[in-house]
């Protein structure tokens, strides 16, 4: 599956990712600049934050309660289409997702 | 599969001032890298490279070392010692349901959206701390700066009495050797009777300030900690935070000390912040990288978990080695170098998954804010910096320097 992040800079990168990953680690996995992933996945630490593109965000099911609180305190600005990467497995229907970055994490 | 019994032994800690060469440890457990786990004298699982300790760290089924078992690898006291209760207190030991709804009642105060509105507080404390310094000539940047800068912060968001803050310093010196490899009787006391002490001392203050009703920032906590109607949580708020706050205070205060020690010797990196102090926050990771407060700390198997071809049996402790994966040659090229240009990401400075330091963003902020100051004076090392030679801690005991010029203004 095809994701596409658009960092802070306006910088566009397009990455590979197999079903079931998370989009958290398809960052990683491709040195995407722009995610931390500091807790390693567990919703804890709010630094893979992502705007998903309204196209594909009623795809996905709602943030649990997990998800929500640490929302609340990242660092950038909390939008309606602000969720963690790590949250989100990549599946068929999220091919040419798009995830743009807020200007910092942390 | 492979039993944990099989597990090649991790040779370098036999000797206990192991933790004195970090950069030599590592480079020996990277050279060889036969398997990612390794067993320890104690029985332990090591774990040790970068990937590694956040894979397990992330995993639900790896929880924190239970109190009684932690007490007893610190061999601090029998069952009911107060070391004990002091830690039982901490979300450091707990485990779900308790630790999730606990920690998050501190975390929730000090994300990286909040921390800002301490920043101000953060600068005058430090700006004073560093003020005073100064004016006296000669300093111990350990005693003088870090822990003062720890405990005045700390103290004054809890609403410490001057008296009891000047109590509180004391106290950090003694709890230093909590974390030696080996320890005489009478330091083992000492640890003891500190913990108790400082529990007291700041399980009284934290309700002192609460009856008052005039801390907003207590009172959020009160309020959430009331809200968690669980048998295994702490009895108040007070005991919760004051166990949490040894970290705030003794861990911080290691951290900047360690911090300021890290970019004092590295000459360039110290010009380029004080030219450029946007540069602070990547001088803080970086440095906490390469000197990281916590050399090692321990995690606990809640269930079986298997890694890489291991078995880890449900109720093995683990002795995840943080300080290592900031020196994995895979995550970070020319790991021994500080390089304010890395990227920042992977560092296991905090440890990682949901037991993740709470602390971590409002430490970097203080910081930040102390390379800052330090870098609009003229600071000059007088002396030799020691460390504590055997000790699960990195930390300095003392660091003697001469500060002077003025603060610039901001």
């Amino acid at each position: 599956m095809r994701i596409t992040f658009v960092d802070a800079s306006g910088a566009v990168h397009r990455v590979d990712a197999a079903a079931g990953t998370t989009v958290k680690d398809a960052a990683l996995d491709n040195a995407v600049p722009g995610i931390l992933g500091e807790c390693g996945g567990c919703a804890t630490c709010g630094t893979c934050h992502g705007y998903v593109d309204q196209a594909y965000l009623d795809l996905l099911p709602p943030p649990d309660d997990i998800e929500s609180t640490t929302l609340e305190g990242v660092a950038a600005e909390l939008m309606p289409a602000s969720r963690l990467t790590c949250r989100i497995t990549v599946t068929d229907e999220l091919d040419g997702l798009l995830v743009r970055l807020p200007e910092t994490q942390v | 599969m492979t039993s944990v019994d099989e597990l090649p032994l991790f040779n370098a800690m036999a000797a206990p001032e192991w933790s004195s060469d970090l950069p030599g440890v590592c480079a020996e457990l990277f050279h060889h890298r036969e398997t990612p786990l390794l067993l320890s004298l104690d029985g332990s699982v090591v774990v040790y490279g970068n990937e590694d300790l956040r894979r397990l760290a992330a995993d639900p089924r790896i929880g924190n070392l239970p109190a009684p078992l932690l007490a007893r690898a610190f061999q601090i006291g029998a069952g009911g010692s107060a070391f004990e209760r002091l830690v039982a207190n901490h979300v450091f030991t707990m485990n779900p349901p308790e630790h999730g709804p606990l920690r998050r009642l501190f975390a929730r105060q000090f994300t990286a959206r909040n921390v800002g509105r301490f920043a101000a507080q953060a600068s005058s404390i430090v700006d004073s701390v560093i003020g005073e310094a100064v004016a006296a000539g000669e300093s111990d940047l350990v005693r003088d700066l870090a822990n003062r800068v720890a405990v005045e912060f700390w103290g004054e968001l809890i609403g410490l009495t001057p008296a009891a803050r000047r109590r509180l310093a004391a106290m950090l010196e003694e709890v230093t050797s909590a974390f030696f490899f080996a320890r005489t009787p009478e330091q083992t006391e000492a640890v003891d009777r500190v913990a108790g002490d400082y529990l007291a001392l700041v399980g009284d203050a934290i309700r002192l300030s609460l009856a008052a009703g005039d801390n907003e920032l207590l009172t959020a906590m009160a309020d959430e900690f009331a809200a968690v109607e669980l048998d295994g949580r702490p009895k108040d708020l007070g005991q919760l935070l004051g166990a949490v706050l040894m970290d705030g205070f003794h861990t911080l205060a290691v951290g900047i000390a360690n911090v300021a020690h890290t970019l004092l010797r590295d000459e360039a990196a110290w010009h380029r912040v004080r030219a450029d102090h946007t540069l602070a926050p990547a001088a803080v990771h970086e440095a906490l990288r390469l000197a990281p407060p916590s050399i090692f700390t321990q995690r606990f198997a809640l269930d079986d978990v298997e890694h890489d071809g291991v078995v880890i049996p449900a109720g093995t402790a683990l002795t995840m080695l943080w300080f290592a994966g900031n020196r994995d040659p895979e995550r970070f090229p020319d790991p021994d170098r500080l390089d304010l240009d890395r990227p920042r990401a992977g560092a296991t400075t905090f440890g990682g998954g949901i037991h993740l330091c709470p602390g971590r963003t409002i430490a970097g902020l203080l910081i930040e804010v102390v390379v800052q100051a330090l870098t609009r004076a003229d600071v000059r090392l007088t002396g030799a910096a020691e460390w504590v030679p055997a000790s699960s801690m990195r930390q300095l005991t003392t660091m003697p320097a001469v500060l002077t010029g003025q603060l610039e203004q901001r």
